[in-house]
């Protein structure tokens, strides 16, 4: 394994276990939700990497994730946006991604990439981080930015689906050319790092604000 | 693939990324700087309510300060006088041998009038009669003991339907109102107050006008002297109100007051 990857595995474990912070402080269940998600992306990448160096081919794990990972996301959002109209958008893509995905892989096979659903999906995902940055800045309270889960779970999702836009869209072209690809994986890896770096100080931040409050 | 294709393909990509992520930073800063001036906005708030809530109980324990003081006076100059009167009365008709009739008759009357200003003196000391009265009550209460004094002559005239300003407003305006008659009665020097309450649609209008000597009111606050002057502009700006002095030396002054309802 690539040392890029292994810090990129050891990134979505860490945050995997930070989220497991939000059944011991018993914190929202939209929270909880996401650390199922979390461990479902361990246990999907560990696999993967499994297949990987078996040379047995994982596009068919990946394609399932997604089917997970992005209405997930949008369930997330579902549990912390109330505006109805936005709450619209959410249900409408909770109802069709499973068909487009359905759709496509019919299409193009479990066993392939298809550009298609991951940039559906990352821009659904830049889209819904946006919506909740709509509900902070239109909210009565002024919510503390620094101790907010929810916001560095946007953040890291706004970051990374945003930045890999291109990458995504292009993926089965780079994959054609390996001298592209060595060059690109690695900002992309950075930026999934940087993501699931962001999703553990969302919910370590939570730990630190309650001692700071526990505190005399 | 060519070296020029595959280079203009990674730096097209390239470029969407950083183009993407500068995007996103951007998304960010702007809500960081939002949510900062929100803040900042809310802390000004929160200060001025605690400003307001700090005026308010200020101006309550003035209230209550004149109240006791004028208590005092009227206890010491009214009805300590006709007691004493009373007390001389009966002291005559003890020493009387002779039933004198309109002596017991005057003698009752002057208890009677001790009774009923010790009655109105008893509701003065009631903290709920503030809250419960409205301002042109208040006004006219001032107006009274002015006119009582004797030296100068009040007036108030009430326009418009009366409408209930909230609370702590009430106290605060009640409060200015006193501080302008009080300066009006200890430095104008003046022969008549006439003061005019207007309920307007949206706030409570208050003009109170002497023909005093008059003063410079921004000589009077650049020397320091005008305490009584910037404590009734903090306390118009915290109700949200406006105000406005208009006074020239001999010619009387004149206070504008704009307190609204909500």
């Amino acid at each position: 394994m690539q040392p890029i990857i292994q810090i990129y595995v050891a990134a979505v474990v860490i945050a995997f276990l930070s989220s497991l912070l939000s059944f011991r402080l018993d914190l929202s269940a939209h929270l909880k939700t996401f650390s199922l998600l979390l461990a479902l992306t361990v246990l999907t990448e560990l696999t993967a990497d499994i297949l990987n160096y078996k040379r047995i081919n994982n596009w068919w794990l990946y394609n399932l994730f997604m089917l997970i990972e992005f209405p997930a996301y949008a369930w997330f959002y579902l549990q912390v946006i109330r505006k109805k109209r936005l709450r619209r958008i959410l249900w409408f893509f909770l109802l069709i991604f499973p068909i487009f995905w359905a759709a496509l892989i019919w299409k193009s096979g479990l066993r392939n990439w298809n550009g298609a659903i991951i940039t559906v999906g990352s821009f659904f995902s830049v889209l819904f981080a946006l919506m909740y940055y709509h509900r902070i800045i239109t909210s009565p309270d002024i919510l503390t930015l620094r101790t907010l889960p929810e916001f560095w779970i946007a953040t890291g999702m706004l970051i990374f689906y945003l930045g890999s836009f291109a990458f995504f869209g292009m993926m089965n072209f780079i994959l054609k050319h390996p001298e592209v690809a060595a060059r690109l994986i690695t900002i992309y890896q950075i930026l999934d790092i940087l993501m699931y770096c962001l999703f553990s100080y969302g919910f370590l931040c939570r730990i630190m604000s309650t001692k700071r409050s526990l505190s005399p | 693939m060519s070296d020029n294709e595959y280079k203009e393909i990674l730096i097209t990509l390239i470029a969407c990324t950083v183009l993407f992520l500068v995007l996103a930073a951007i998304i960010l800063l702007f809500l960081y700087l939002y949510q900062r001036r929100r803040f900042i906005q809310q802390q000004e708030v929160n200060e001025l309510q605690q400003q307001f809530k700090e005026q308010s109980l200020k101006a309550q324990l003035e209230i209550q300060e004149q109240t006791f003081l004028a208590i005092s006076q009227e206890i010491h100059d009214n009805v300590g006088q006709i007691l004493s009167l009373a007390k001389v009365q009966i002291n005559i008709l003890h020493e009387t041998e002779r039933f004198d009739k309109p002596l017991l008759e005057a003698t009752r009357d002057n208890i009677g009038k001790a009774m009923a200003d010790l009655r109105d003196l008893a509701g003065s000391l009631n903290s709920d009669r503030l809250r419960n009265n409205s301002v042109h009550d208040t006004l006219f209460r001032e107006a009274d003991r002015i006119n009582r004094t004797g030296t100068i002559l009040a007036g108030v005239q009430v326009e418009g339907e009366p409408r209930e300003l909230e609370p702590r407003k009430k106290l605060i305006l009640c409060r200015i109102l006193q501080e302008c008659i009080q300066n009006c009665i200890k430095h104008a020097e003046a022969s008549r107050i006439s003061i005019l309450c207007q309920y307007q649609r949206d706030a409570i209008h208050v003009l109170i006008e002497d023909n005093g000597k008059g003063f410079d009111p921004e000589t009077v606050l650049q020397n320091g002297n005008g305490q009584g002057l910037s404590n009734i502009q903090t306390r118009v700006r915290l109700t949200g109100g406006t105000h406005h002095i208009h006074s020239l030396p001999q010619e009387g002054t004149r206070i504008q007051l704009t307190i609204p309802y909500e």
